[in-house]
């Protein structure tokens, strides 16, 4: 039986992708765009990363002075894009890079590692706690939110709250399906028309998503019209727990 | 039917960027000396190949169009990363059936599928073709998405279990595990079906 149903499974697949040929034969118009614009974020987001880490590192490392440990290894959860941090003679505070890009903070690990004994779990995940940044979403002026979900959906973020340690940079602004940990639609500042509040610190910011991010890269159409949304200001990152009503469905 | 998985094993975990390729990276990206055909050029050589990948695994033509579409950008906009550029088929093959993993696991997708089956409307491949069986078919729709990625990789990728394990970031038991559901699972919906 196991054989015939392998069998027929590869027959039946064999049928569909014959049905299927000739499709997808050449790129599509916007192509080489598309995938520039994907660099572009992918790179935001290694910068966001590294930077994380170096501030994740300096909280450990004043923890790690007091144990003598000199180096900390740093990972995702899963183990990848393990690299170690070495400790300046001297410094109190480890810094340092890691290169390992869109691996959300609360995935990053960190392991210490003190003389010659390698891989002493001193430290483990998540090792830093994301400092909190207040983002929320406010209805639009003529407070229609909503639109057809395959042309304009457009709304605001208003940054609330910013960094303790008055950093400010408001990096990028991500949405996600509702439910899922799709993040596949960050842009980076660069990107973003920031608009200063008169008479506030904070800021507005306008995303119109059929400008910013096409079908292609996140489809809204169909299942739920619904986002969350959230900001990256400075590497650090904070989901924010409002829905965008993008659609008549919702 | 010919069925790539030559380097299949390659395009392991790679954010390690790989020496010597930034002239790869360099022309991925584009440049504005034109270099952007290489994009173009990568499409035209995998895209097809990861397409059936993502129809045999999906089922579902209007699905595939958006795996194969997201995981060529995301493997294209790291080809810069790679360790093994020269394995961007291997690489985006790999990224292609974890979309397809991923989307099918996310609930919402999910219950949308649950609800389309419950309602009895037919999957959009269902309309397609009068040749292909539908008990299987439906068989394999009923399949948790594991099983059915591990199912098609080895029936029709032609793919071993460590081929299969490193795409579904498991063990090779376990995919023999998945492989052995699968069979059983899919044995039985069609008994069932042949009863009523």
């Amino acid at each position: 039986m196991t054989t015939r149903i392998d069998d027929d499974v590869r027959a039946l697949c064999d049928r569909m992708v014959a049905a299927d040929a000739g499709r997808w034969a050449e790129p599509p118009d916007g192509l080489a765009e598309q995938v520039r614009r994907r660099t572009a974020r992918r790179r935001a987001m290694s910068a966001a990363v590294v930077a994380l880490v170096v501030a994740g590192a300096a909280v450990t490392g004043l923890a790690l002075g007091r144990t003598g440990v000199q180096r900390v290894q740093v990972s995702a959860a899963d183990g990848s894009g393990r690299q170690q941090l070495r400790k300046d003679p001297g410094a109190s505070v480890l810094t340092g890079v890691w290169s390992a890009s869109g691996v959300p903070p609360e995935l990053v690990t960190f392991v210490g590692q003190r003389g010659g004994v390698t891989d002493a779990p001193i430290l483990s995940a998540p090792g830093y706690v994301p400092q909190e940044v207040g983002v929320a979403c406010l209805p639009l002026a003529d407070g229609t939110p909503a639109g057809p979900a395959s042309t304009a959906c457009t709304f605001v973020v208003k940054v609330t709250r910013f960094l303790p340690s008055g950093d400010q940079n408001f990096e990028r602004l991500c949405l996600r399906k509702v439910g899922t940990a799709d993040t596949s639609a960050c842009m980076s500042s660069g990107d973003l028309p920031a608009v200063p509040v008169p008479g506030t610190d904070d800021e507005m910011v306008v995303y119109e998503r059929d400008s910013r991010i096409t079908d292609r890269d996140v489809v809204v159409t169909g299942v739920t019209p619904n986002w969350d949304a959230y900001a990256v200001p400075s590497g650090l990152m904070s989901w924010v727990n409002c829905r965008v009503a993008c659609g008549g469905g919702d | 039917m010919t069925v790539q998985q030559d380097d299949a094993s390659a395009a392991s975990d790679d954010v390690e960027p790989a020496t010597g390729v930034d002239e790869i990276e360099g022309e991925a990206v584009g440049s504005p000396s034109g270099s952007w055909s290489l994009v173009e050029e990568l499409y035209r050589r995998h895209v097809p190949d990861a397409r059936r990948y993502a129809l045999a695994i999906s089922g579902d033509p209007a699905e595939a169009d958006d795996v194969v579409h997201e995981a060529f950008l995301r493997v294209a906009a790291r080809a810069g990363t790679l360790r093994r550029p020269e394995a961007f088929g291997a690489y985006l093959r790999r990224a292609v059936v974890r979309e397809v993993v991923s989307r099918r696991r996310s609930q919402a997708r999910a219950r949308a599928r649950e609800e389309r089956v419950a309602a009895g409307t037919p999957l959009a491949l269902e309309a397609e073709s009068d040749l292909i069986d539908g008990r299987l078919r439906r068989a394999l729709e009923h399949l948790p998405v594991r099983q059915r990625t591990a199912l098609v990789l080895r029936a029709w990728g032609g793919w071993d279990d460590r081929q299969i394990a490193e795409v579904l970031r498991c063990r090779p038991a376990t995919v023999r595990s998945l492989l052995a559901r699968a069979r059983t699972a899919i044995k039985e919906d069609i008994d069932d079906d042949q009863d009523r």
